[in-house]
């Protein structure tokens, strides 16, 4: 059998698929996905992220898809993370840490280091996906250089901002603001390119009271972790603003 | 007739203004400068560079005649001991190409090329790669080719670009050249001209006693091994054990843009040195020389082992942009001294990851140069109940030989540099998770940890201390 059939089998996940002429990277929370053209994060393009308030789920959101990509021997890089990315809570979310690079922030106003280095990471195609953090608005010419370099290299670009970057345009591919709800991280998409506007609240992101939930087992046997279907419960919120791309 | 298989080839490197060549600049119009020495008790110029040669310069000129003609003129004291340094700096060079490279002062590098001249095409391709090489270096030179290592010298000299692999086509290839251009004493060449012989066909005729009885036993033998007929064995140089390069700039430099033209000779050479050596470079020092200031110095090092000019170049480009120079550069020297084996790519199923794992080296540390060494680095958990010491830097893609640690329980992806008193009302959840450890060290944790939420729904990582539960400590954020 040739490696090429192997890899033809559906139930083994290759780190991309295509879907429709489209690279994604699965989210792995399944309401994501459905609301994604390509049913995953997109590669080759920006995704941005906007957040009112922190430590409401806001990079737990990107965890499954990025430690997938860890265990496929891909690199990912964290750049200009707010604070020490904590290595046990990554290992336990199944990351594989050596694949992953960290980039320290910068403590000036523009944060002009950490976004060149967004900007080279993206662009050497070297990386599957790589997040950066930035604390100012920034404007749409920066942007659209992380959008080019996420092309060039054919990457995941992420980029979190603030709130108020939400009003202005931007040239990336996705954008998302994400709120904390009642019943879990409500993500508000307010562009998708090649899909629909829509509003998807993740309850598996939602705070748990039961802290002992996490076993080893179950975070760390990779051939499970791969395979076992998605565990996601899901609600749809709204789709009252399904309507053409933003 | 002795065109065997193993016939020797050579390529002679005739290198004529090595001192003048490590003096030039970049740039239109470089400043005249005269190498001088003392002749007869009086200084006079022994060679002289293109800018002087205008101005009507000539070697054998008195120094006070050509500073009469060109005030302007930098005169330089030749230095015997640091040109057979810079020979041997290029013998060193051409190593990379052959194994079998011998030095033949004070201008020649001689490079027997027999068993690897299929690699590189015909002659013509051959002398252009070696001509391209020694540019890139910063060197003028023309390139002789020919079985034996005199008439590779005599080509060299004579710039004739027509390069031949078989001795007998050396009469006729040589014939019609001047006498000059063989490395005989210069009363050999008068006495040769007082008789009628200018050219080397003509002094091929002349039977041997009689050269014998003329000029000594010298020069019927050098005859003979320039044409092959005797052997002319070499000794091959030895390759030092470190690398060290030294430049004198003729200007100062007052900024760290215009060092770009030097480094990247300095760097070409490293790189030929690697090459030669089949060896990459794990890190190396750059000091700029100023007037009173002490050295700058820069360090480097690779992720990888690297012998690729244009990486190292980069490197040292993007760590140059970023200094600030106390006082102009007079001059500069590059050394390195640790060697380590490169990974080649083979053929295999991981040839992709390993070529990923090449330019990952490349990136970081192009990142590591402008964001410093610190600021880049992958993570490792730690086997230590103290959650501040429970993770740790590594260097990126080292083999880091950690086994993945077993789970922790519920753990925030932010940790606070250190525990802050919160200021907001939070609600704790239920269960506590007691961690108590470190006792015999200094920093001793005794706590209690619980998640906890605010009325925005940001989680928390929150401690209490057992000692004193006055206070709720933040560690950290479940982003």
């Amino acid at each position: 059998m040739t490696l090429e059939a192997i890899l033809k089998n559906p139930a083994i996940w290759k780190g991309r698929q295509q879907h429709e002429g489209r690279e994604t990277i699965p989210t792995r929370h399944a309401a994501l996905d459905a609301a994604l053209p390509g049913r995953g994060w997109p590669i080759g393009a920006l995704t941005e992220l906007m957040v009112a308030n922190e430590g409401v789920g806001e990079f737990t959101l990107l965890l499954p898809a990025l430690a997938a990509l860890t265990r496929q021997q891909q690199w990912i890089a964290l750049v200009a993370p707010p604070r020490i990315p904590y290595a046990p809570a990554l290992c336990n979310a199944g990351m594989t840490l050596e694949q992953v690079l960290v980039v320290d922030r910068d403590d000036t106003k523009l944060q002009k280091n950490s976004f060149w280095a967004a900007e080279q990471l993206l662009r050497s195609g070297v990386f599957s996906a790589v997040v950066l953090w930035l604390d100012a608005t920034g404007d749409e010419r920066q942007q659209r250089r992380l959008q080019l370099a996420a092309e060039h290299g054919k990457a995941w670009g992420v980029c979190y901002r603030p709130a108020s970057a939400a009003r202005h345009a931007s040239p990336a591919g996705l954008r998302m603001l994400l709120q904390h709800h009642d019943d879990g991280l409500h993500l508000d998409i307010i562009k998708n390119r090649g899909g629909r506007l829509r509003e998807v609240t993740l309850d598996a992101l939602a705070p748990k009271s039961d802290t002992g939930s996490h076993t080893g087992s179950d975070i760390h046997n990779d051939t499970d972790a791969q395979t076992r279907p998605l565990p996601d419960a899901v609600t749809y919120l709204h789709q009252h603003r399904d309507g053409p791309a933003g | 007739m002795a065109s065997s298989r193993h016939t020797p080839l050579w390529a002679s490197l005739y290198l004529p203004s090595l001192l003048l060549d490590t003096m030039t600049t970049d740039g239109d119009c470089p400043p005249a400068i005269a190498i001088v020495e003392r002749c007869h008790n009086r200084q006079q110029v022994r060679s002289c560079n293109d800018t002087a040669r205008h101005a009507g310069i000539r070697p054998g000129m008195p120094l006070n005649s050509a500073y009469s003609i060109l005030p302007s003129l930098s005169a330089v004291e030749y230095d015997a001991e640091h040109e057979a340094q810079l020979l041997y700096q290029t013998g060193e060079w051409a190593m990379q190409y052959s194994s079998l490279v011998s030095l033949h002062p004070p201008c020649h590098v001689l490079i027997e090329i027999g068993a690897s001249r299929h690699l590189f095409g015909d002659f013509g391709t051959l002398i252009a790669t070696l001509q391209q090489g020694l540019a890139d270096i910063g060197y003028q030179a023309s390139i002789g080719i020919a079985p034996t290592a005199l008439a590779a010298n005599v080509l060299a000299r004579a710039g004739v670009r027509v390069g031949t692999a078989s001795l007998q086509r050396l009469p006729s290839l040589l014939g019609e050249l001047p006498v000059q251009y063989l490395e005989f004493d210069e009363t050999v060449i008068e006495g040769l001209l007082r008789s009628g012989i200018r050219d080397i066909a003509s002094l091929l005729e002349v039977p041997a006693a009689s050269l014998t009885r003329r000029f000594g036993p010298d020069c019927p033998q050098t005859l003979a091994r320039l044409l092959g007929q005797h052997p002319d064995p070499r000794t091959p140089i030895r390759l030092s054990d470190f690398f060290k390069r030294s430049l004198e700039l003729p200007l100062e430099i007052d900024n760290t843009g215009a060092l770009q033209f030097t480094t990247q000779r300095l760097v070409g050479e490293l790189a030929a040195f690697l090459i030669a050596r089949d060896c990459g470079v794990n890190g190396f020092e750059l000091s700029l020389r100023h007037h009173r200031q002490p050295d700058t110095r820069l360090q480097l090092r690779f992720l990888q082992a690297t012998s690729q000019a244009r990486h190292l170049h980069r490197v040292l480009s993007e760590r140059l942009a970023q200094i600030e120079l106390p006082e102009p550069v007079i001059g500069l020297s590059l050394s390195a001294t640790t060697f380590s084996q490169i990974e080649r790519d083979a053929g295999d199923l991981f040839a992709k990851s390993r070529s990923q794992q090449k330019t990952l080296g490349e990136i970081t540390d192009k990142l590591c140069s402008r964001l410093g060494a610190d600021a880049v680095y992958t993570l490792a958990t730690v086997d230590d109940h103290r959650p501040e010491r429970a993770w740790q830097k590594q260097f990126p893609g080292g083999d880091t030989g950690l086994q993945p640690a077993d789970a922790w329980p519920d753990r925030p992806l932010w940790l606070l540099p250190a525990p802050q008193p919160a200021t907001r009302a939070l609600t704790l959840l239920p269960g506590a998770e007691r961690i108590e450890s470190g006792w015999w060290e200094d920093d001793d944790v005794r706590r209690d940890y619980y998640i906890a939420h605010d009325k925005q729904g940001s989680r928390y990582w929150v401690f209490r201390n057992r000692d004193n539960t006055d206070t709720l400590y933040i560690h950290g954020l479940f982003a």
